[in-house]
């Protein structure tokens, strides 16, 4: 390499960390968060206009926004996809397995085109839809199973209902800071263990959208916030302890176990240092104050935060990147379907269904995982001309298997991910895929290891969910349905879709000789450990 | 190959008899030469390491409380001091096993650094550089799996017993680590499932093959899905490599199974032993629940009773089968703790100064690099940055530290940030 290139490489470097990043975001919008600033531009008053374009096809106004970024550097995106992919991704984005074969049967059978708003309303209705986000929202919050001062599984069953019961996200999350309301609100702060500089880090991170914690020893590198910031910021939990309380009743203790109740309680003088990292003020003090400034409109954080997750777990990038990179200096791809997207999530009344079931039901989402064209937009923009192929969660491929085994929900030794012990103890198959380790807020690794796919090879759980007594194909065959016809239902099980005249032959022919159960069990375990059925295509 | 013709034998006792200063010279003036360090070249100069065993103990483990005591202090505490094999250093008392080896085993004691944050202290101390937005770099791991000679090597060079993941990072995923979750469970999925034999294995491979192949071609995400087709071929590979059995610790006797400790760190340590005589170039074995921000002195005590009987039982273990020399064995964490004891009893992050403990691979034993302040608040003398650590152990590899590695992207990346991290000279004469 020479000094040049060398020169460039290392400018390239020092830019990204010095400088703005341009996107060339169009003109015609107000305009960016100005980067010399310390706080993102305010939340707009309305949803921007969608813009109005001549051509193109549209569900819903997201698809408008895309589509003119599409127009401005000449891109074109990929072919919707077809009902069989739609309805294999819907169902896992929404509800974290595969399909089972009644749902297909109840979407896809004698109707000549799925009711795709139909199929996202079903599965947002749904118990899986709060079982599959409760993983999200515990990996955001840091949530584990054995926390000290509460009771095992309090923390999740308290996202889990949340989530259930569809709670205004701004409510949420004024419990979780004030640590009252639904018995399990104080989740959040036990998790922590009341740690001023450890909460900061949190609620900023996950609220907030902002790496407040680089500013907690010293000035933030490169970012304009102070050390100053990060204390001003703390001093709003000054004034808040833990307090023992007995135990609830029907807690069965370990003999000899010395588990500790605990609640949130207020205790000594709220800080008059406490400040709002936008400034603004509020007449509570302490901890509801913070509640209060955090899920207020004009935090011009919260919503966009909010949606902007939501975007990227279910499109794969966000539309700022990373989720918790929230400066003037790092704007969005799309800042206008940001902000239409955060003012509808506000007007709402803060219903996060509601945002996924736009997305869902956009044009945008509902892309193949391939076939579109970049035009001349810079390689790192995201334009979403293309849905991006992603790997199913730790989460999504144990429950996955379950489902097409059948063994969903059939015993201690089958029970699904929502009811493991998190974080999952190393070597176990939710840890060996990647579930999170709820230590600190950072994304998932979905990189392919060596022990990932001995754990497919080898490990005992898909080698004995496919050998068990209950496997659909025994029964299928024992009703008397044909080779083919078995063949046939174990592609729409697991890979949500029929076999190619290759694979059908291909099948049969791995099975015409030795035991039957055995060979299905076989020809099963093949089509778990393709890597079709690893990605969401 | 070494042990086996017995050299290291003939280097150890050779090197015994003329090492001392006043005996070597004599021998060497009777010998009429005017160096004695050309004797020892001729027999042999130290050996570079090979191996590097990584003992991470996460949480931030505290300084005052392990390896650097102040008895009778106001920030002291309530452990006391004891003497270890090497003359004029202390250790703090719950660590009796580790001190008898510290002839072997030396300390620094002004490691520093502004990193005060597990994430960014544990992100610095692994890779060498301070985060960086949301560039990844890899680990020192990966660094001496890429520039160590791997060549004839079954077994994957870099592996992590019981830590974190971290992502592949700029090296990429060829020299990610090869993670273990636990160190007790005896294939870690290397052989067939049970009822499942090699023919049977091979059907189903066959299958999978034939089915598997259209996936990939032409979908945004591509790389990814294609990366997953390496995995499988390596893991399979894995498994009929000859040298998968170090893996299986059940091929050790019980009686030093039990001297290391039946926790999973003084397991995870064992195995260390084992890959490190198969030539894996690099181990990390973590041990955790050093964030003493609660009850720092009962749980330190506990968690001392883990590490001294593991630490100790490696470092002698590697004397024993002539290991050490090629084998730096680094113990460290990413801050130390407060001085200044909290209300709950506990001691709080504190990265301006704290420990590390370092053997083998060429270190001398017994030295004492830099000090604390009497309270243990400051460094005192010759501080050690986290580059400066980093270098050290790219001494004993014998590996250029400044040496400079490409992102994807282009970007050349360095194997230290800092250039002026300098390895203490204390530690290698």
């Amino acid at each position: 390499m020479t000094i040049g290139t060398w020169l460039r490489a290392s400018a390239a470097v020092l830019g990204s960390i010095g400088s703005a990043r341009t996107w060339a975001v169009p003109p015609k919008y107000e305009g960016p968060s100005d980067p010399e600033s310390k706080i993102v531009r305010p939340l707009p008053a309305e949803p921007p206009r969608p813009p109005r374009l001549d051509s193109g096809m549209f569900n819903n106004d997201i698809d408008r926004f895309i589509a003119a970024r599409w127009k401005e550097f000449d891109a074109a995106p990929a072919r919707v996809a077809d009902d069989w992919t739609f309805i294999r991704r819907v169902a896992l984005d929404i509800g974290g397995v595969i399909p089972p074969l009644e749902t297909i049967g109840r979407f896809m059978a004698n109707r000549k085109r799925v009711d795709r708003e139909e199929v996202i309303d079903h599965l947002l209705d749904s118990d899986r839809y709060a079982d599959h986000w409760t993983t999200f929202w515990g990996d955001w919050l840091c949530e584990e199973t054995h926390s000290e001062g509460a009771a095992p599984f309090a923390f999740r069953d308290y996202i889990r209902s949340s989530l259930k019961a569809n709670k205004p996200y701004d409510a949420w999350v004024r419990e979780m800071i004030v640590g009252e309301g639904d018995a399990g609100a104080a989740g959040l702060i036990l998790r922590q263990r009341n740690r001023a500089d450890e909460l900061t880090i949190a609620v900023s991170q996950v609220f907030l959208g902002t790496q407040l914690k680089c500013a907690q020893c010293h000035d933030h590198p490169f970012e304009p916030w102070l050390q100053t910031d990060f204390l001003a910021m703390q001093a709003f939990w000054k004034g808040t302890r833990l307090q023992p309380i007995e135990a609830p009743a029907g807690d069965s203790q370990t003999p000899g176990g010395t588990r500790r109740y605990l609640t949130v309680a207020d205790g000594g003088r709220p800080s008059a240092e406490a400040r709002f990292i936008t400034g603004a003020a509020s007449e509570q003090t302490g901890r509801r104050a913070l509640a209060e400034l955090m899920t207020r409109r004009d935090n011009p954080y919260f919503a966009r935060v909010a949606v902007n997750r939501l975007w990227a777990k279910l499109m794969g990038t966000g539309l700022v990147n990373p989720t918790d990179g929230f400066t003037p200096r790092n704007p969005p791809s799309h800042p206008e379907l940001l902000d239409w997207l955060a003012v509808t999530f506000v007007d709402s009344g803060y219903d996060l269904k509601q945002i996924i079931r736009l997305i869902c039901n956009s044009r945008t989402y509902q892309l193949e995982t391939r076939g579109g064209r970049r035009g001349g937009a810079p390689d790192d923009l995201p334009l979403f001309e293309t849905m991006q192929l992603r790997r199913l969660t730790a989460e999504q491929l144990h429950d996955s298997i379950l489902i097409c085994c059948g063994l969903y929900g059939t015993g201690q030794q089958w029970r699904p991910a929502i009811e493991s012990r998190y974080p999952a103890p190393p070597g176990s198959f939710l840890a060996t895929f990647g579930s999170h380790d709820r230590q600190t807020i950072h994304e998932r690794d979905a990189d392919g290891t060596i022990p990932q796919a001995l754990e497919l090879l080898n490990g005992w759980f898909l080698n004995n969910a496919v050998s068990g007594a209950q496997h659909p194909a025994r029964g299928w065959t024992r009703a008397g349905d044909s080779r083919e016809t078995v063949a046939t239902k174990l592609f729409l099980l697991t890979l949500t879709r029929e076999p190619t005249p290759y694979e059908l032959s291909t099948v049969l022919g791995s099975i015409k000789t030795g035991n039957p159960d055995e060979n299905w069990a076989d020809v099963h375990w093949a089509l778990i450990n393709t890597r079709e059925f690893m990605f969401i295509r | 190959m070494h042990d086996a013709c017995g050299c290291d034998d003939y280097q150890q006792m050779t090197r015994r008899r003329f090492m001392g200063a006043s005996l070597g010279t004599g021998v060497a003036s009777f010998l009429g030469l005017a160096n004695p360090q050309l004797l020892f070249g001729a027999l042999g100069a130290r050996r570079t390491a090979e191996s590097v065993i990584l003992l991470w103990m996460a949480g931030g483990q505290s300084h005052i409380d392990t390896w650097d005591p102040k008895p009778g202090t106001p920030t002291g505490g309530p452990f006391e001091a004891i003497e270890t094999a090497a003359k004029g250093i202390q250790i703090a008392q719950h660590l009796p096993l580790i001190a008898r080896q510290f002839k072997d085993v030396s300390l620094i004691r002004s490691l520093t650094s502004r990193e005060g944050s597990h994430e960014r202290a544990t992100y610095q101390m692994h890779t060498g550089y301070a985060p960086l937005g949301s560039f990844q770099h890899s680990t020192i791991g990966s660094v001496v799996a890429k520039m160590a000679d791997t060549h004839g090597m079954d077994l994957p060079p870099y592996v992590s017993i019981g830590g974190d993941t971290w992502p592949a990072g700029h090296l990429g995923r060829a020299y990610a680590a090869f993670r273990v979750g636990n160190p007790q469970e005896p294939t870690q999925n290397l052989d067939f499932h049970h009822g499942v034999d090699a023919q049977r294995f091979q059907k189903r491979l066959a299958l999978l093959g034939q089915l598997d192949r259209q996936f990939a071609s032409g979908r945004a995400g591509a790389d990814v899905v294609k990366a997953y087709a390496e995995h499988y071929q390596a893991a399979y590979d894995l498994m009929r490599s000859r040298d998968v059995s170090a893996f299986d610790l059940s091929n050790e006797p019980q009686a030093v199974r039990a001297r290391y400790g039946m926790t999973f760190f003084g397991q995870g340590c064992l195995l260390a032993r084992r890959l490190v005589q198969k030539k894996v170039r690099f181990v990390e074995v973590s041990l955790g629940g050093w964030d003493t921000h609660n009850n720092n002195f009962e749980t330190v005590e506990r968690n001392c009773a883990t590490l001294d009987q593991a630490l100790s039982a490696l470092i002698e273990d590697l004397r024993i089968k002539e290991l050490l020399a090629r084998t730096v064995v680094l113990l460290c964490s990413e801050f130390g703790r407060t001085p200044t004891i909290n209300g709950n009893n506990g001691r709080d992050h504190w990265p301006r100064v704290w420990s590390a403990v370092i053997a083998g691979g060429g270190i001398v034993g017994g030295r004492i690099i830099g000090a604390s302040t009497p309270d243990g608040a400051e460094v005192a003398s010759d501080p050690v940055t986290v580059s400066g650590l980093h270098a050290t152990l790219c001494k004993c590899l014998d590996l250029d530290a400044k040496a400079v590695h490409y992102a994807p992207d282009g970007r050349p990346i360095r194997v230290l940030q800092d250039a002026s991290g300098q390895p203490p000279a204390a530690l290698f004469s």
